[in-house]
Formats: structure tokens, sequence, C-alpha cells
């Protein structure tokens, strides 16, 4: 019985260590292959796209708002909830009645 | 508050109010858009605030036509990205490049949003400055 719980223990103890290990390798790995800090050529393709295509695409001269609302309209979305939930909290604590 | 934060605000809120209406409505041209368009007219209201107090403050715009202005811009917003999702190329109206009526749904887009943001802003000032 004890010798069962001890090998329960070593596997997840060996798991453990290997989990921490692959996001430790593959972070690793991530900082050495990502371009240097201030190169172009690492992110060139998705700003060409946009500088490219936004204007003809969505037809908004200001590419940021292009961006914003047409591309990633569901993260501004989720900006709009944030403020919702603020204005929530808000609500919630300043409701509270001192009796 | 004084007589000449009174004649100040009540002649520069006007203009603020504007101005944040035409960064919200010049959206898609000009830099800016809903948050920052949304902010200057909530700023406009914070003078109001400060220079009239909370009770004028809610003559001119009271705080439950806030709640309904946030709830059906959201409402709004919503369903106008959700329709972007399937129906973007449809909705596109490109009448010339630099018209304020052009870029379709980023200019709706833009309006809800400064709405609710505008609403949002001014309710939080509400209640803190009611305390």
């Amino acid at each position: 019985m004890s010798q069962i719980s001890m090998s329960i223990k070593e596997i997840k103890r060996k798991v453990a260590f290997t989990v921490v290990m692959a996001i430790f390798i593959s972070s690793f790995m991530f900082v050495v292959n990502s371009p240097s800090f201030g190169s172009f050529n690492g992110y060139k393709e998705t700003p060409q796209y946009y500088i490219s295509n936004a204007l003809k695409e969505t037809g908004a001269a200001n590419a940021v708002s292009a961006i914003v609302w047409d591309y990633r309209g569901f993260d501004t979305l989720g900006e709009e909830t944030v403020l919702f939930t603020s204005l929530v909290a808000i609500f919630t604590v300043l409701m509270i009645k001192k009796d | 508050m004084d007589i000449i934060i009174r004649t100040i605000a009540k002649g520069i809120v006007p203009f603020v109010w504007l101005f944040g209406a035409y960064i919200i409505l010049h959206g898609h041209i000009t830099p800016g858009g809903s948050f920052s368009g949304g902010a200057a007219i909530a700023a406009g209201v914070v003078m109001l605030v400060i220079a009239y107090g909370t009770k004028n403050a809610e003559k001119v715009l009271h705080e439950d036509n806030l709640h309904l202005l946030e709830a059906v811009a959201g409402i709004i917003l919503v369903f106008l990205v959700i329709n972007e999702m399937f129906f973007r190329e449809q909705t596109k109206v490109l009448m010339g490049y630099f018209n304020i009526i052009s870029a379709g749904q980023v200019l709706l887009l833009n309006v809800a949003g400064g709405l609710m943001v505008l609403s949002a802003l001014i309710t939080i000032i509400y209640m803190f400055s009611r305390r």
C-alpha cells in the first residue's frame, strides 16, 4: 500500500518536472529565436498587410480605427465589456448603505 | 462655485461637447475614435459638475437616460460586431474614401462604442460626485 502511494508520488513528481522543463525550454527557445530588439525584419508581414490593404478593404482612412473596429472587432467588444464591468463594480461598491 | 467658474463653464462646455462629437464622428478619417471622443464629452460633464453641482448637472443629462443609452448602445454594438463576422462584405458602404459617410461598419461601430463609453464614464462621475 505504501509502495503504491510512493510510486504515485514519484510519478506526479516526474510529470511536474517534465512540464516545468518543457515550459522552460520552450520559453528559452522562443527568446533565443525571436528577432533582435528593434529590428523590423521579424514582424514585417502583418503591418505590411495592414498598410497596403486597410484602406482598400474597409474604406476607413484611419488605419488604427480600421484595425480596432474591423479586423479585431471582438477584441474591442471585450474592451467595452471591461468598461461596463467596471461600471457595475462601482455601482456594487457605492450602493452599499451605511446604516 | 464662483461666478467666474460658472460663466466660463457655461461658455466652454458646448464646444467641448462639439469637439467630442467631432472626434467620434470622424473616427474613421482622422486620429481618434470612440474612446477618446467619449472621454472628451465626459470631461465636459465634469466641468458642469464642478461648476454647478450634481443636481443641476443632472437637469441637463439625467442618470436614468444614461442607463437607457448604455443598454441600447451595448445591444447595438453586440449586434454590429456579430453582423460584421458574417456579412462584412455586404454591409460595406463606400462613397468615396474620405467622406464622413464611408467605411460602412466602422462609422456605426464608432458611434455605438462612443455612446457606450460616454454613458459609462458620466455615470461613474455622477456616482462619485454624489458621495
